[in-house]
């Protein structure tokens, strides 16, 4: 079943998203930027990561939490070892998986 | 044997171990991307369950969250329209927040676009069509080295990434509360650890590490300090904003 008015909402929904996501793609790709926001743009990737990973482990459901609550706080100490240790992201997922899961196991 | 093969890569070709490690660059087709979107799977398989079964349990049907994950196709805003449509906000209301939760994929199609400037423009709208923090999380590891991207790599991880985030929600949403401890088994972690190691990549692939680590450390304290007062997704925005030039700053003094 499909309401109207859920589907009206989806569609406008995804129109506002497709904005952002497209319009720089498109126009910025056609003009050669100034080498300083180049350069600024290079360190988009690391500010962007930076930001995404404080928020993924420090309030995993929302808002700030703390351990035992939040494991995350805890699994990403040997999560960011392994990353440093074996340059790999299949590896380092894996293990983060393993080690929640450990974690979890442990704390009942 | 280990050492040795982790010093020869870790200095050239810091993300080696991504499948075919040889030829480990943007510059490859549709199948490498889809092995690329590996880590991205594994996390979008517990978020998307986790999803469909909250839309579900707030009364949002089977057929909405397969729509909703076919067009709309984004995490954080698909849950939160959910919620906003389950406390009766009006639609141009939910449709506004909508942009403001998604507004900060401006900063990653930009951060893309000098990479894709040899590609055509209708390329270039179907690459951004399916960006989503992930898919830029890992495009942008694989652009740091001055190879230029192909539209099949795109195509190959945004589609694999969005079919699989198609399936898990609307699985989670007919599963509904019969699959509730899928956390149990630790992949809720998954996009966390590939935000930790994409990062650790990225600072490595930076001439100098020092003004990574600093930019990382401002994004992470910003991320954290500004969702206290505005919403998450906002705070991303002043991170990104403020470490990106922190970042420049430094790096253009250090190097």
């Amino acid at each position: 079943m499909m309401r109207t008015q859920v589907l009206l909402i989806i569609l406008g929904a995804a129109i506002v998203t497709l904005i952002p996501r497209i319009a720089p793609l498109v126009l910025l790709s056609r003009v050669t930027l100034p080498g300083r926001v180049v350069r600024w743009l290079e360190f988009v990737p690391v500010a962007v990561l930076s930001a995404l990973l404080a928020q993924a482990v420090a309030m995993p459901e929302g808002r700030i939490s703390w351990p035992p609550e939040n494991l995350a706080m805890v699994a990403v100490v040997p999560v960011l070892l392994i990353a440093v240790r074996t340059r790999s992201l299949i590896k380092t997922v894996a293990g983060g998986v393993i080690v929640m899961a450990l974690l979890r196991w442990v704390m009942g | 044997m280990r050492d040795s093969w982790q010093t020869t890569n870790s200095t050239n070709t810091p993300d080696t171990d991504l499948p075919d490690a040889g030829q480990a660059t943007v510059g490859r087709g549709y199948a490498e991307g889809v092995k690329d979107a590996v880590p991205v799977i594994m996390g979008y398989l517990a978020i998307g369950l986790a999803f469909g079964v909250v839309a579900k349990t707030a009364g949002i049907t089977v057929l909405e969250v397969a729509v909703m994950s076919m067009i709309l196709y984004a995490g954080s805003a698909q849950f939160v329209t959910v919620g906003l449509i389950v406390a009766g906000v009006p639609a141009s209301a939910i449709i506004v927040t909508i942009f403001l939760v998604n507004v900060r994929h401006l900063l990653y199609s930009a951060a893309i676009s000098p990479h894709v400037s040899h590609l055509k423009t209708w390329q270039n709208a179907l690459i951004g069509a399916e960006l989503t923090d992930e898919t830029f999380a890992v495009a942008s590891s694989r652009l740091g080295q001055g190879v230029p991207a192909r539209a099949g790599w795109f195509l190959g991880i945004n589609n694999i990434s969005h079919a699989t985030w198609i399936v898990c929600t609307t699985a989670g949403a007919v599963l509904g509360s019969a699959i509730t401890d899928i956390r149990a088994l630790g992949f809720d972690f998954a996009l966390a650890a590939m935000f930790a190691a994409l990062l650790i990549l990225q600072i490595n692939n930076r001439p100098t590490w020092m003004p990574a680590v600093a930019a990382a450390a401002v994004g992470g304290g910003v991320a954290l300090c500004a969702s206290l007062v505005v919403p998450a997704s906002w705070a991303i925005i002043a991170a990104t904003l403020t470490a990106a030039t922190v970042g420049m700053v430094l790096e253009e003094r250090t190097v």
